[in-house]
Parts: structure tokens; sequence; C-alpha cells
């Protein structure tokens, strides 16, 4: 190649090179303007991330304060309505110790009757939201299906009666079968599923089925109550479970109910992890269905119900703290029989004041009282040393205001309203509990209360007359029964003497009649073992007899 | 037309003829014979056919002839330049229906301003044995494709036979090439 070819193909090499280098620095910058843009992009990415975080934070906080606003409510409302009912039915009780006349002890009735009512609204309301802010707990303990499902039925039997309806329990479980379950909650469910029956159901029939199906050791229990009553379409029976729903807007008015008692039935039912439905034909009934699973328990004997305290508190010091007087009036009046030497105080200050000066042997202690709490008297107590008991007495019975008594150092909490029996049984617990009670317990067990007439009452709310009527006709078929009884026990039929106690010990249930329904029991179960003792025909004659006396006596005073 | 064909241009014809070659052409197109062509930046159409046509005439050649040798040659120059679009490749019809859809997008998003031609295919899930191509461009350098079909079917070392059945030079509005591969994939 020659010179001038060289030259140019030198000066193209350059313009080469200029132009990649211009290329380059083009493309350089157009990476750096491209980085800046990248990021301008991720510093506004992170904000926007930062405000959203921000957002959401506060959005929590909020609900959280909402919720905690909603639980703190439900406690003030729970005291708010507690308290003076507490005062209420107190005070009823301490009028019923005096003496009455005869139409003013109907009228006393009345108020207890409306009393147990309200109190069953508010235990409504209250289930209804716990179960909707889930914190329904659920107290799992050895039950009898067969228990719960007769005594479900014989605490409507005076009701349906009344309306001319049968009702009939129908329970189909293995024998001496024992389910690990709530077994008040499941009392609930089938309480609101039978007085809904009863209500509804003009003419015909009520029936409670209870089945189960065991598989290893897990029993599946299915609950049925079937009505022959109004029935429901299709479009009502959809909404039957929803909460504040009825069948039919006229239903309120007519039947009355705050519309709650399915929707709290499904959210117990749920709870437990069993499912209801309904099958309903208008014009024909319904038939409700619960199915429910549970761990089969040990086969030992359900607890007995408790016998009723007897609490010995003679030479003892009793502060009793609250700020309403009517709250203090109803602990002396319904201490004062224990032989108790009583102290009180209105304030958490002067509580705190007189257990220092007293140094009693034990502290009832209001958990809401203005000026410093119940909790935080509790505390500073518990930090001066103090040892002996405090009971909290609150209308307040939420999980939280129950843990925060205990961590406060207190030993139980009562929940207010509380009845006589309610009262003794907790200071008994806490006193039990604390060794103080100076009597070591009896070796056997003190024998049932031959009558509990008002756990009788409370069951047909509070209707005299009523219980009246029931008591008559127990008392007509009483002999009869005690004669098949003891025919079925001498001819050896086993079957017969089991059926016929069975029958006694459902009667029983209605009229109160305890003593005599657990010797029933008994003899249903030793039946059922073959180990029926004439001595134990002997006693349960004997205790009918005296329940009868009891009855007559009772019915007289009426 | 991007600056890497005329940097290829280059290549083909100081490797095949010589440098003074290349030397004269670019003194019969004084208005190139300064440029230093980079390969990123674009330059006119008009240039690379003035340097072809001056090629084929001073090397008494005919222009689809030369197309489709450059197209051979320039096939080499593309992959050992921009060897990432043969990974994973394997045979020379997944490499042609590759181009259109991924290969010519990446040289978009590469190169700017740069106008590939648009390749339209037929027969695409049939028989793996054979393919048809439509080839548009402005450009008209349909042999040019012919010298890449070519050098593919070296690159992978398997044999391709195509038919033109239509061609723009001939009044059709667009090129087209029926390919058959003796050897498809798999074989």
């Amino acid at each position: 190649m020659d010179e001038a070819r060289w030259e140019r193909k030198l000066k193209r090499e350059r313009a080469r090179n200029a132009a990649l280098e211009r290329a380059v620095e083009d493309k350089t910058r157009e990476l750096y303007l491209a980085n800046e843009q990248l990021r301008a992009q991720n510093e506004s990415l992170e904000d926007q991330v930062q405000a959203r975080t921000l957002e959401l934070k506060q959005s929590l906080a909020a609900v959280e304060a909402g919720s905690r606003a909603k639980t703190q409510f439900l406690a003030h409302m729970s005291h708010e309505l507690r308290t003076p009912l507490h005062g209420l039915s107190g005070t009823i009780e301490a009028l019923n110790r005096t003496e009455l006349r005869g139409e003013q002890q109907r009228l006393l009735q009345l108020c207890q009757s409306s009393g147990a009512r309200l109190m069953r609204v508010i235990g409504d309301v209250l289930d209804f939201s716990r179960i909707e802010s889930g914190k329904l707990e659920l107290d799992l303990q050895p039950m009898s299906v067969e228990d719960v499902a007769n005594a479900a039925a014989s605490s409507f039997a005076a009701a349906a009666k009344q309306r001319g309806l049968l009702l009939t329990s129908e329970v189909d479980v293995e024998e001496g079968l024992l389910i690990l379950a709530d077994s008040h909650r499941i009392a609930q469910v089938l309480a609101n599923l039978l007085s809904n029956a009863v209500k509804f159901t003009e003419r015909g029939s009520v029936t409670l089925r209870a089945s189960s199906r065991l598989t290893g050791q897990r029993a599946r229990i299915r609950w049925e109550v079937e009505d022959t009553g109004c029935g429901m379409e299709a479009t009502a029976a959809a909404n039957v479970f929803d909460a504040f729903r009825q069948a039919e807007p006229a239903t309120t008015r007519r039947f009355g109910g705050t519309g709650l008692g399915l929707s709290i039935v499904k959210g117990l039912v749920e709870a437990m992890g069993g499912t209801v439905r309904v099958q309903t034909v208008p014009g024909v009934g319904s038939t409700f269905c619960v199915e429910t699973e549970h761990d089969v328990a040990d086969p030992e004997r359900p607890r007995a119900p408790r016998a009723e305290v007897d609490l010995d508190l003679a030479g003892k010091k009793v502060l009793v703290v609250d700020d309403h007087p009517i709250n203090r009036m109803l602990c002396e009046s319904m201490l004062q029989g224990c032989g108790a030497q009583l102290l009180f105080a209105v304030s958490g200050e002067e509580a705190v004041a007189q257990v220092a000066e007293a140094e009693p042997d034990l502290v009832l202690m209001d958990c809401h009282m203005p000026g410093i709490s119940g909790i935080e008297a509790t505390r500073v107590i518990r930090g001066a040393g103090f040892e002996a008991p405090i009971l909290a007495v609150s209308a307040d019975v939420t999980t939280e205001n129950a843990a925060a008594v205990v961590a406060a150092g207190m030993q139980g909490i009562l929940g207010k309203p509380f009845r006589q029996a309610e009262l003794f049984e907790s200071i008994s617990d806490v006193i039990t509990a604390a060794g103080l009670q100076e009597h070591a317990p009896p070796e056997a067990p003190s024998p049932a209360p031959l009558l509990e007439v008002e756990a009788a009452l409370a069951r047909i709310d509070g209707d005299v007359p009523m219980f009246a009527q029931l008591c008559e006709v127990f008392l007509e078929e009483l002999d009869g029964s005690l004669r098949s009884l003891r025919g079925a026990a001498e001819a050896g039929d086993a079957a017969e003497q089991r059926l016929q106690a069975h029958t006694l010990k459902s009667a029983s249930a209605v009229v109160g009649a305890e003593r005599l329904r657990l010797l029933c029991f008994d003899m249903e179960q030793h039946g059922r073992a073959g180990r029926c003792t004439p001595e134990a025909l002997d006693e349960l004659e004997q205790a009918a007899q005296q329940t009868a006396a009891a009855l007559r006596a009772e019915l007289a005073r009426a | 037309m991007k600056g890497v064909i005329f940097v290829m241009f280059e290549e083909f014809i100081t490797e095949n003829w010589g440098a003074d070659t290349y030397e004269d052409i670019l003194e019969e197109c004084p208005h190139v014979a300064d440029v230093g062509f980079i390969g990123p930046k674009s330059y006119p159409d008009q240039w690379i056919v003035d340097l072809l046509t001056t090629a084929c005439a001073r090397l008494d050649v005919a222009a689809p002839d030369a197309l489709r040798a450059f197209g051979r040659f320039a096939f080499r120059g593309l992959t050992s330049r921009y060897p990432m679009f043969l990974e994973g490749v394997e045979h020379p019809r997944q490499l042609i229906l590759a181009v259109h859809d991924i290969i010519h997008v990446e040289v978009k998003k590469l190169m700017e301003g740069a106008t590939p031609p648009d390749l339209f295919y037929e027969n695409v899930d049939g028989p793996k044995d054979r393919l048809t191509i439509h080839y548009e461009s402005a450009r008209g350098l349909c042999p040019l494709m012919e010298g890449l079909l070519e050098g593919a079917a070296q690159h992978f070392g398997v044999p391709i036979e195509y038919t033109q059945s239509a061609c723009t030079h001939t009044g059709s509005k667009r090129c087209t090439f029926d390919i058959r591969f003796p050897e498809p994939a798999g074989c």
C-alpha cells in the first residue's frame, strides 16, 4: 500500500477511534442518567413502602385499640349491669328471709324470676360477645351424656307440661359412657334448643335424642331436638342461626327474646368443633341436629353436685372491701351466721390501712372502686407481706380480669351477683387452699340436701304455682313408683328396676329432690352392674318418704 | 444500516482480496472513504449498496453472488461478536425461529435505531424438517439472507436445502424461502 493510502487508513482509524470514544462517552452518560433515574425511582419506592408501612401500622394500632376498647367496654358493661343486679337479687334474697305475707311472697318471687330472666339476657349478650371475639373458653371435664340429656329434658318438663306438650328424652349411648366435654356449655346448647322447641310448639311433642358412635377413644355425639311446632319456611331457616334474627319479625313481638339464642348455639357448637343444622317443614315441625366429637373420658363417676357448704368462720376476722353500701350490707347479711367478726372498708386505700391495722384472716375485695382499685390495693397489701387469703368479688368476670386478679395475688374470683351458697363455696375454697379452716373436713361426705327448691324453681323461671302443681303430681305418682321399684327388686328383674329408678330419677330432678335423685342415679348405675343391694332400696325408700314430707311442708308453706 | 455490517464488509474484502482492493473500492466511493465505521452506529443504507455495487464491478462478480458470499462470512462474524445468541441452540431451524422474536428484539435494545428485517414463519409446529420464512425488508437484500442460511448450516454442520418461491425483485410483496432440513433436530 502506498503512503497516501496508509495515511487515509490512519485517518480512518483515528476517526473510528474518535467515534468509538464518543459512543462510549454517550453510552456512559446514558448509563449514568439511567442509574440516576433508577436511584430516584428506588427512593420513591422506599418512600412509598415506608408510608404504606406507617399507614398499616396506624390501621393495626387503631384496630387493636378498637378491640381493646370493645373488651374493656364489655368488662364495664358486665360490671355496670351485674352490680345493680347483684344488689337487687341479694336484697330479694335478704327480704325473702324475713317474715312475708302471701301476696308479698308472690311479688317477691316475681322480682326473683324477672331478675333471673334479666341475668340470662345479660349472660346471652356476654356469651355472644365472647364467641364473637373468639374468647370463649371451654372447661373440659368428664361428663355423662345421659345425665346431661336427662337433666336438660327434666328442666323443661314443667314448661312443656304447662303448655300441654309431651316432652320425652331418648338416650341411646354406650353404657356408662363418659366424654371429655364442657357440660355447662352443652347443657346451654340443649337448653336453648329445648326452650325454642317448647316456645314455638302449640301442640304435640318435643323430643330430645342423644346418641353416640365410638371410634377408638373418640365419641361422636348426635343431639337432636325435634318438635311438632310451627316449623319455618326455607328462607327463614337459612338465616335462623344469624345473630339478632328470628324466623320472622313478628316472632319477636309474639314470643320475645333477643334473637341471640340460636346464634349462641351455633357459636358454642362451633367452638366445640361441632356442627348444627336444622330440618324444618312449615306447619309440621323442626328438628335441630347438633353433632360434636369428644375424647372418651376415664370410666369414673362424674362429679356429683356439691353439697351445700356449711361455713364456719368462728373467731375469724373477715374484711369486706366494697365502695357500694348495698354490697357491704349484703355480705354482712349473708355472713352473719358464720361467727366471723366483720370489718368493712369502702375504698382500696382504706382496705390497705385496715389490713395493716386489723390483720384479718380473710379479705373479700371488690375490684372496681374509685381511687386505687382492688387489684392495686391487693398488690400493695401483698407487697407489705400480708399472707391471708384474698377473694376478689367482682361483676367483671372476664378472663382478663380473672387473670389480673390472680396476678395481683388474690386466690380466686367470685362473680357478682352471687347467692349465699356461692359466697360460702368460694370462701370455703380459698380458705381450704390456704389451710385456714381448723376443722378437718368430715371423713364421710355429707349427704346431698334433701330438697333444692331454689334450683328447681330457677329452672321454671321461679313460677311458684307451677312448682306446686309439679310437686302435687310428683307426690301422687311417688307411691306407685316406689311400689314398682320394690316389685321389680323382689322379682329380681334388674332391667325393670333400672328403668323404674331412671324414671324416678328424672321426676326427682324436676322437683329438686336432690338426695332422692342421687340415690336413684346410684341404683340405676349399680343395677347396670348387677350390684343392687336391699339396703340401697331401703335407703332410697326412706329418702323418698323424707322428700315427700318435706315437699308437703313446702306446699303448705306456699 | 448498523456499522457492524460495514466493519464486517471491510473484513470480508480485506481477508479475501487484500487491503489494497478495499482501498480501491473506497477510492471509488469518496463519500465514505474517510468514514471510520464503528459497530453500534447507524449509517445510510445507500452506503452499503454503493460499496457492494462498487466491489462487484471491481471484482467482476454478480451482486447476488457477492451478497451470498458476504452473508456466509457475516454469519461467522456475527456469531463471534454475539455468541450469547447461540447459547442452547443446537440446530439451524431452532436458530432461525429465534431470529425474529428473540434476536432481533435484543438487537433493537442493544443498538439504538437498528431496523432489522421482519421475518414471518410458516410450518412452525409442522414437520421438523421443514420451515417457510417470509422476509420483508426495504433493503431487498434477500441474497444476503441466503448467505446467512448457508452460514448457519455450515456452523451447525448440518445440510440445508432451500428454494426461494417469491422475491421482491420479481414483483412479490415479500421474499419467501421454503427450507428443508434433511437432518432435522433430534436425528
